[in-house]
């Protein structure tokens, strides 16, 4: 009789806490609360630990090359204008490809460094992500899917990277930027006018 | 004043000339025939999508006859497998555009769309269509008209006032006058048209034959994502006829109708949110409303970033309330004061109609759920 009742009680204690957790994570992360921490090598190898970054804001974009709204900003040069111009601000820049083997975006390492090159991005290292597992942490939902982490670790921004849900080139000029306009206020030491926004683009090919 | 009903004019003069390719020479007619095999394709062949328009009227002599408004479906048809986006594409894509090429005597309007389904894919959940969708637009005629002809020119008014058609017609704004023939909402004379320009009437100077045209670009997505577009256009005949008009093109239209909610008397709703969820009440206003299962109820909202699209939403029925609980998009940063969107059923809200989706615009209350 005991042990029955010690069973139904760890069932029901495990369905509990399985519960809580899923729930957790379809919530993904918030504004003003600790950013999930990860560790993601790079096309090179290379491991990148976030809280390694400590001291410096940290901004995160999801990334899928084939994927017509991320095509957007890099054949433009939005994207990479950014890259270069807050790395040269103290900023990391991680790009992230969550993209699942066989799904589109999805590159081995040798591809990535290739296609890197090619499209002269300059982030501070593209990371792969293909279990998608760091993606889901964050609840990456689309690409471009942008993120802002301050130095304490705090996320202070996320969601889309502008105001304008198009594939189309010409909207990049004269949109709103959330990233680059939250950058430039927290560099200034100020807050965030606009901590998050309904993210555009194609889905992350998980 | 003189007025010319157009039916009259119509009718005597379309039995002479009506399919003038007839007339013409073996030559001409195999130059013709040259010139049609070798046009240009308007749209890449390999497209998912291939898009036609399908006029509601036979020309623009019969748009003048009924309000001076009339519906033209944009017929998208899509390959198995995959879709395109509703006016709010949910938590990606991107949703049809129509760029329309100036026209001297047809300003075309805003899209209305039918009621879009729900794509549930990788955890994200989209609002769209797929296999085929027809969205519609209503043209007003802004110049134009049979060129006056006084022989015929006498005061009939009176005999052709109205929508007489049974065709669905519709007013500038675009508002739908579905079981309202003969409303023509003030728009031009009821009874027939001005003699000419002599009065200053815009009407009277003949229909332009500049084909109608427009560069449509959508993005369709399956496990991917393509941006497509097509130069689309419908071309102008003689006396204003639409080419390619056809009986089961304006069913089409029909059908098509049938599925764009409208705002209703019937019902009334208004939103809370609270504890970071939209608890939306609805409440019939008129007797003939009716309750739809509660099942196959869900609210489409009219743009992103209002409500979680992939969470289900809890559909309750308390006596004479219909409840809906929605959690909150969390990119909401504030409460909208109001929240406007598509409630979409199986059956219809409105006893004895068919209108199975309801246009609602509902006032939103904050409440502090006291966390």
């Amino acid at each position: 009789m005991k042990n029955r009742i010690t069973t139904i009680a760890v069932v029901l204690f495990c369905v509990f806490f399985a519960g809580f957790a899923m729930a957790e994570d379809r919530k993904g992360p918030e504004i003003g609360k600790k950013a999930p921490d990860f560790t993601l090598p790079d096309a090179a190898g290379a491991e990148h630990t976030l809280s390694d970054f400590e001291g410096k804001y940290v901004v995160l974009e999801w990334l899928n090359h084939d994927c017509p709204f991320v095509v957007k900003h890099y054949a433009t040069g939005n994207m990479q204008m950014l890259q270069e111009k807050y790395r040269d601000q103290g900023v990391v820049w991680l790009s992230i490809i969550s993209s699942a083997p066989g799904k589109q975006g999805h590159l081995e390492p040798d591809e990535a460094k290739k296609v890197t090159r090619e499209k002269q991005a300059r982030p501070t290292a593209v990371l792969l992500d293909p279990e998608g597992t760091v993606g889901r942490a964050y609840d990456a939902r689309v690409t471009p899917h942008m993120y802002i982490i301050d130095p304490d670790g705090m996320l202070r921004y996320m969601g889309a990277i502008d105001d304008r849900p198009t594939a189309n080139h010409a909207d990049v000029e004269g949109a709103r930027n959330f990233v680059s306009e939250a950058l430039d206020l927290l560099l200034e030491g100020r807050d965030v006018e606009v901590t998050s926004h309904q993210p555009y683009g194609c889905t992350v090919k998980y | 004043m003189c007025a010319c009903p157009l039916k009259h004019a119509a009718t005597n003069n379309a039995g002479t000339r009506r399919f003038p390719v007839w007339g013409m020479t073996k030559p001409v007619l195999m130059l013709f025939a040259l010139f049609v095999l070798m046009a240009p394709p308007l749209q890449a062949d390999d497209n998912r999508v291939a898009v036609s328009f399908i006029p509601g009227v036979p020309g623009m002599t019969e748009a003048l006859e009924e309000s001076g408004v009339f519906w033209l479906g944009v017929d998208m048809k899509i390959k198995e497998g995959w879709h395109i986006y509703w006016r709010n594409p949910g938590d990606s894509g991107l949703p049809t555009t129509i760029r329309w090429n100036p026209h001297p005597s047809l300003s075309p309007g805003e899209i209305h769309w039918p009621r879009p389904s729900r794509f549930d894919e990788d955890g994200i959940t989209t609002y769209g269509y797929s296999d085929r969708v027809t969205l519609l637009v209503p043209v007003s005629l802004t110049q134009g008209g049979p060129p006056p002809d006084y022989d015929t020119c006498v005061d009939t008014a009176g005999e052709t006032s109205g929508n007489t058609s049974g065709r669905p017609s519709v007013d500038a704004s675009g508002e739908i006058f579905k079981d309202a023939p003969g409303d023509t909402s003030g728009n031009l004379p009821e009874s027939g048209i001005d003699c000419g320009k002599e009065n200053g009437s815009p009407f009277g100077g003949g229909f332009s034959e500049q084909p109608l045209s427009a560069d449509l670009n959508w993005l369709v997505c399956k496990d991917i994502c393509l941006p497509e577009s097509a130069t689309v256009s419908i071309a102008v005949g003689e006396r204003g006829s639409f080419e390619g008009y056809s009986g089961s093109g304006a069913d089409r239209i029909s059908q098509s109708m049938n599925l764009v909610p409208d705002t209703v008397e019937e019902w009334q709703g208004h939103a809370v949110l609270a504890d970071g969820r939209f608890e939306i009440t609805l409440t019939p206003r008129a007797g003939n409303a009716v309750f739809p299962d509660e099942q196959d109820i869900y609210f489409y909202p009219d743009r992103q970033g209002l409500i979680e699209h992939t969470a289900p939403q809890e559909v309750s029925r308390y006596g004479d309330t219909l409840a809906i609980v929605i959690p909150a998009s969390r990119y909401l940063r504030s409460a909208p004061g109001e929240i406007r969107g598509v409630l979409s059923a199986k059956e219809s809200w409105i006893r004895d109609c068919n209108t199975p989706a309801i246009e609602m615009v509902m006032p939103v209350t904050e409440r502090d759920g006291g966390n």
